[in-house]
């Protein structure tokens, strides 16, 4: 085999692996009824399907992340086409979306956030709000 | 070996890819596509900052207003259509692709348009939304709750706006010079931004409209 032809064939290999048209629509569909979960999910947690179908808020949480993580992943590999190009590319995408997910949630556990409270609260980084405003009208 | 590298060079067109799509780079990418690529992992950031500034002021409604929360307000049904109007308009961005690397240009200008219109509705909708959003009082200064959601959303708009634009762009700038296989890469890369923007609302639609405070 020359180099020419062990060029072709490895590169061939390369591009047949991306899905038909046929299968980007089934991927659609998928996405779509992932989607249509997620609102069923929402509307249950309002009791839209009758109070003993109520889940309970950790479950909806959980449930709604999952869900998003799943869509965010399938878009990814089958539309941008991270399941087949070369690997580089993920490692670098997933680097960028590493070190948002780990800055951030380092920021907001510096601000005490939590994803579990409940109620619509005063943030508790604004606990110290009273002695600041005392401090400014001091000086 | 000399002429086994001839060959290979002959196989390389004008723009630096062989018949495969693959660049002379050391990675065998080109340097366009990766370029994209790390615009889009920075741009993880920017979403991430907005996002995460969004969920901190979340719970922070305290305006004197008859505003009780984002439950009086949100139209999950109508958000959930333009959720589902942005899902499809990906499908479209990648039946483009397919249509061009095919060499189809008539079907590779159609699914873009109708990307680009998908991508109009889409901002239709947001703008209605704005507009509701007004109508009952809530500025982008009325608390910190209203300057985190328009600022998120806003942004995002934007991104979806500068999309429609590129689409726009490729599908009109190409009139003379057609879209046929060699613009893969150029059809590629706008697809490549357009699938992000879907993902980030992907996130967007889950965190601050579906997900309870409570």
């Amino acid at each position: 085999m020359t180099a020419t032809e062990n060029h072709v064939d490895t590169h061939d290999d390369h591009d047949h692996g991306h899905p038909s048209d046929r299968s980007y629509v089934g991927i659609a569909i998928a996405l779509a009824i992932l989607t249509a979960v997620e609102i069923a999910m929402f509307v249950a947690e309002k009791g839209g399907f009758g109070d003993a179908l109520v889940p309970p808020a950790w479950s909806l949480k959980i449930g709604l992340i999952a869900l998003m993580i799943v869509k965010f992943f399938i878009v990814g590999a089958y539309f941008m086409h991270l399941k087949f190009d070369d690997s580089i590319l993920w490692k670098l995408f997933a680097a960028g979306l590493v070190l948002a997910v780990g800055v951030y949630w380092i920021m907001l556990s510096a601000f005490e956030f939590s994803f579990w409270n409940d109620g619509y609260e005063d943030p508790g980084f604004w606990d110290g709000q009273v002695e600041f405003e005392q401090m400014v009208e001091d000086s | 070996m000399a002429s086994a590298t001839a060959v290979v060079d002959e196989h390389v067109d004008d723009h630096g890819h062989d018949d495969h799509g693959h660049a002379e780079t050391n990675t065998g990418i080109s340097n366009n596509k990766l370029a994209m690529w790390l615009f889009l992992s920075s741009d993880c950031l920017l979403f991430g900052a907005l996002i995460s500034s969004f969920l901190l002021y979340r719970t922070n409604i305290s305006d004197g207003t008859e505003f009780e929360g984002p439950g009086d307000v949100f139209d999950i049904p109508f958000t959930s259509l333009s959720s589902f109007i942005l899902l499809m308009s990906s499908l479209t961005m990648v039946l483009s692709l397919s249509a061009v690397n095919r060499d189809d240009q008539r079907a590779g200008r159609i699914w873009m348009l109708c990307t680009a219109g998908l991508g109009m509705l889409f901002i239709g909708g947001q703008v209605f939304e704005f507009t509701e959003f007004a109508g009952k009082g809530l500025g982008y200064t009325t608390n910190t709750w209203t300057s985190a959601f328009y600022t998120l959303t806003g942004f995002h708009g934007v991104h979806v706006s500068v999309g429609i634009l590129l689409l726009l762009g490729t599908v009109f700038g190409t009139r003379n010079s057609g879209l046929g296989k060699e613009k893969s890469e150029t059809v590629e890369l706008v697809g490549l931004y357009w699938h992000f923007v879907d993902i980030v609302w992907v996130i967007i639609f889950t965190v601050i409209y579906l997900i309870p405070i409570g």
